[in-house]
């Protein structure tokens, strides 16, 4: 696989490159900002790019605004948003156009290889990644009358894998159940809560954290 | 009665004899100069045509008139008995020249004409303003009336018109010229014109000098009334300088237009202070209203009160308060107390101390103007400078409390971002560290190692996670970057109780925003966990931020919220709590 970092604290860079590197993963380029980024990104035409969210002149959402670009303009390359900050806003920002290919990471555990590898891995066989803590979050918001109450627990778990963006496949793998038992729950869970869209397409994560943010 | 209040009746009651004097005598001149249409071809003008006869007449008349109502009018200005003065000082030579007038007639006439110029001085270099602000013209006017004065002097005794070979008016002889011989009759004959000219061009140089320094100043001068005075003194000197080659006498065509322009400049004159006078007095009489006005008026600045009452809409007034140093209108806002282009300023003082200033359109009399609505208005300007004086203290605060907000949430912010660019980065590569140890540990195969390294990474995530937390109460970077509405999203997601939202992307300042949120936030924080929620809602108020914090269950519990009050207060805004929870209204910029 091969990949660019953009991220402008060098240490953070540095510590990135070297976990993917060690990993077997050819870093093929590394940069500090957006433009430097768009530039290798044509150049090198990576499977994958790992872009930090916040990078100079502003260090608000420069990230984001380079990863949808990178997703219009080479859709082939996925992008894996990397952030400090739990907002399932800027999940849903980075993943509104094209979900498939995209990932929101926390920065957290970026220095776990396991973490970061496998989610490259899911987003360059063209699946979506958000960062369990968003998830857990959002389902742990407090309602007086929990729209979810009417899931069991099994297709509540369920509910947050998707929403984690795993495919039937992860899902599977992940609670050792048959991938037909799991789309079975997801069709369940898609008609309890009434949410838009086929359960079976990419862009279920996005119908399913919409419903969990509104 | 006080010894100055009766030397003061003694004053009034003098001032009023003279000009009576005065007018009577004119009057008298004018009768005088009519006989003598009759008598008096070859000394006088008028006798020569009728037009020459309705020249003097009118202008006689129209100064006698003007200057009459001037001096009863405005009982503290010289312009009323000066024009009464000049109209008669005009006329003086043709009443010298009256044929059937006795001797002592003549000599007087003769000596009066020589104080037209000094007089007309005076006139022009203090109209309109009662005293003469200038050093330089209040020596010139007296040393006009001291070199006129002496004139008279040396010419009475030193001239007699029987050894004047040119003499004109009047050849009679002088009684009273005890020293005259034909050489000294001639020193003096000559010696007047040079004298004329040379002040008239002085005269003239100052006046130009004077209309230059309004105009420099801002303010109109009175043009209707300095331009016919500034020809006058051309043709008064042009007449000077004539007299030097030829003597003067009606057969000569230049005398007579000298005579005629000289008579319809100074007729012109008399109009222009006599229109002035006619504004005053319309001016007094509609300000006269201004008390009762003022009194009937419940709402309204009193600015509103004068522009209606002058007439004027550009009328404007502001206030000077001391200890604020600067100006104020009546709502206690900042002026600029400098007036617009055509505008005069009328100063409002007492005992010498500025109260503020009233701009006005500069058609107005400005000196009218401060008298009368320094009386009429004297409450009315009190309590509303008051009032003023204590907005603006409490608008001062408010910006005050303003800027002290707007310093802590600056520190705040740079201490999150510190904390987010600096420890936080830290120790995420403290997990790096751990992690590279972990890998070597595993491949020594030292369990135990590779236990506490996973363990001691699980201690940091845990900080990193707690850090995350600390850094978003010191300062809610979400705001600043995303805005308010993904703001209370946030919120919403983190809080222990349900929060329902219904917000408007308003355009405001951050600032704004911040205190919606931190009163939202104050709200939350105080709600007991899991019980029932909040809903919020936030409207755009055209220009403001209208949020209404609807609890399901009131708990009437409001001293957490104080902070978050004042914060909205210091905004600018309010807070009102109600049945159902609060409603605040922040204004947006």
């Amino acid at each position: 696989m091969r990949v660019v970092v953009a991220e402008d604290v060098m240490l953070t860079r540095e510590g990135i490159v070297h976990v993917l590197t060690e990993a077997g993963v050819e870093v093929v380029a590394e940069v500090g900002d957006a433009t430097h980024l768009l530039r290798v990104v044509r150049t090198e035409q990576p499977d994958a790019a790992v872009v930090d969210i916040r990078m100079p002149p502003t260090h608000t959402d420069e990230g984001i605004v380079a990863a949808r670009r990178i997703r219009e303009t080479d859709p082939q390359v996925a992008v894996l948003v990397l952030s400090q900050v739990i907002d399932s806003g800027y999940a849903m920002e980075v993943l509104q156009e094209h979900p498939e290919r995209t990932g929101y990471l926390l920065k957290d555990r970026v220095f776990d290889a396991a973490v970061l590898v496998d989610a490259l891995r899911r987003i360059v066989e063209g699946e979506t990644v958000v960062d369990p803590t968003i998830v857990a979050r959002l389902l742990g918001r407090r309602r007086v009358e929990d729209p979810l109450g009417v899931l069991s627990p099994r297709e509540r778990e369920v509910l947050g894998l998707v929403a984690e963006g795993l495919s039937n496949r992860g899902i599977a793998d992940r609670i050792f159940v048959t991938e037909r038992t799991v789309e079975a729950h997801v069709t369940q869970v898609f008609l309890k809560l009434g949410l838009d869209g086929s359960p079976d397409s990419h862009r279920r994560v996005l119908a399913v954290l919409a419903f969990l943010r509104a | 009665m006080s010894q100055s209040a009766l030397g003061n009746r003694t004053s009034i009651a003098l001032r009023r004899l003279g000009i009576g004097l005065l007018g009577i005598t004119t009057a008298g001149a004018i009768y005088v100069v009519a006989l003598a249409a009759g008598n008096s071809p070859d000394t006088t003008y008028v006798a020569r045509s009728d037009w020459l006869l309705g020249v003097a007449v009118v202008t006689g008349v129209t100064l006698l008139i003007v200057g009459s109502i001037a001096s009863i009018e405005q009982a503290d200005r010289v312009t009323g008995p000066l024009l009464l003065g000049l109209g008669l000082t005009w006329l003086a030579p043709e009443v010298a020249g009256w044929a059937a007038g006795p001797t002592w007639m003549h000599g007087l006439a003769l000596w009066t004409a020589v104080m037209f110029l000094p007089l007309l001085i005076h006139l022009a270099l203090q109209y309109p303003q009662a005293a003469i602000l200038n050093r330089i013209d209040h020596r010139m006017v007296r040393l006009s009336y001291a070199v006129g004065g002496a004139v008279v002097l040396a010419g009475t005794a030193l001239y007699n018109s029987f050894f004047d070979l040119y003499c004109w008016r009047s050849c009679r002889p002088n009684p009273l010229a005890v020293l005259a011989t034909p050489e000294s009759t001639r020193l003096v004959a000559n010696a007047y014109p040079w004298i004329l000219v040379a002040f008239g061009i002085v005269f003239v140089i100052r006046l130009l000098a004077r209309m230059y320094r309004d105009v420099q100043a801002g303010h109109d001068p009175p043009w209707h009334v300095l331009g016919p005075v500034a020809g006058l003194a051309i043709i008064e000197i042009y007449g000077a300088v004539v007299e030097l080659r030829v003597a003067e006498t009606a057969a000569d065509p230049r005398f007579v237009i000298i005579f005629v322009a000289g008579g319809l400049l100074l007729a012109a004159i008399g109009v222009g202070i006599g229109l002035d006078s006619v504004r005053s007095f319309r001016i007094r009489r509609s300000l006269a209203h201004l008390a009762a006005d003022l009194e009937a008026e419940v709402s309204g600045p009193l600015s509103s009160v004068l522009a209606r009452s002058l007439g004027d809409d550009t009328v404007e007034v502001a206030y000077w308060i001391p200890h604020l140093q600067r100006h104020v209108d009546h709502a206690g806002r900042t002026v600029d107390p400098s007036p617009l282009p055509g505008q005069a300023v009328a100063t409002l003082e007492r005992s010498g101390e500025e109260l503020g200033q009233v701009n006005h359109s500069s058609r107005l009399p400005q000196e009218t103007l401060e008298r009368e609505i320094g009386s009429a208005a004297q409450l009315a300007v009190d309590n509303e400078r008051l009032r003023a004086e204590l907005l603006a203290q409490a608008h001062e605060i408010r910006l005050s409390q303003e800027r002290i907000v707007a310093l802590a949430d600056s520190t705040r912010h740079r201490l999150e971002r510190n904390l987010h660019d600096g420890a936080q980065q830290r120790l995420l590569a403290v997990t790096y560290q751990l992690r590279l140890a972990q890998a070597a540990a595993k491949a020594a195969d030292d369990q135990q190692v590779v236990r506490q390294l996973t363990a001691a990474n699980q201690e940091v995530l845990s900080a990193l996670t707690e850090l995350r937390s600390v850094a978003h109460g010191i300062f809610p970077t979400i705001l600043t970057d995303a805005g308010l509405v993904r703001a209370l999203e946030a919120l919403r997601e983190e809080s222990a109780v349900e929060v329902q939202l219904d917000v408007a992307d308003v355009p405001c300042a951050h600032a704004a925003d911040m205190a919606v949120y931190q009163l939202v936030t104050a709200v939350v924080e105080s709600m007991p966990e899991d019980g029932q929620g909040v809903t919020v809602t936030v409207l755009d108020g055209n220009g403001s931020l209208q949020a209404h914090v609807a609890l399901d269950e009131p708990t009437g519990e409001r001293s957490q919220l104080t902070h978050a009050v004042d914060r909205i207060g210091a905004m600018g805004g309010a807070v009102t709590f109600d049945d159902d929870g609060l409603r605040a209204v922040v204004p947006c910029a």
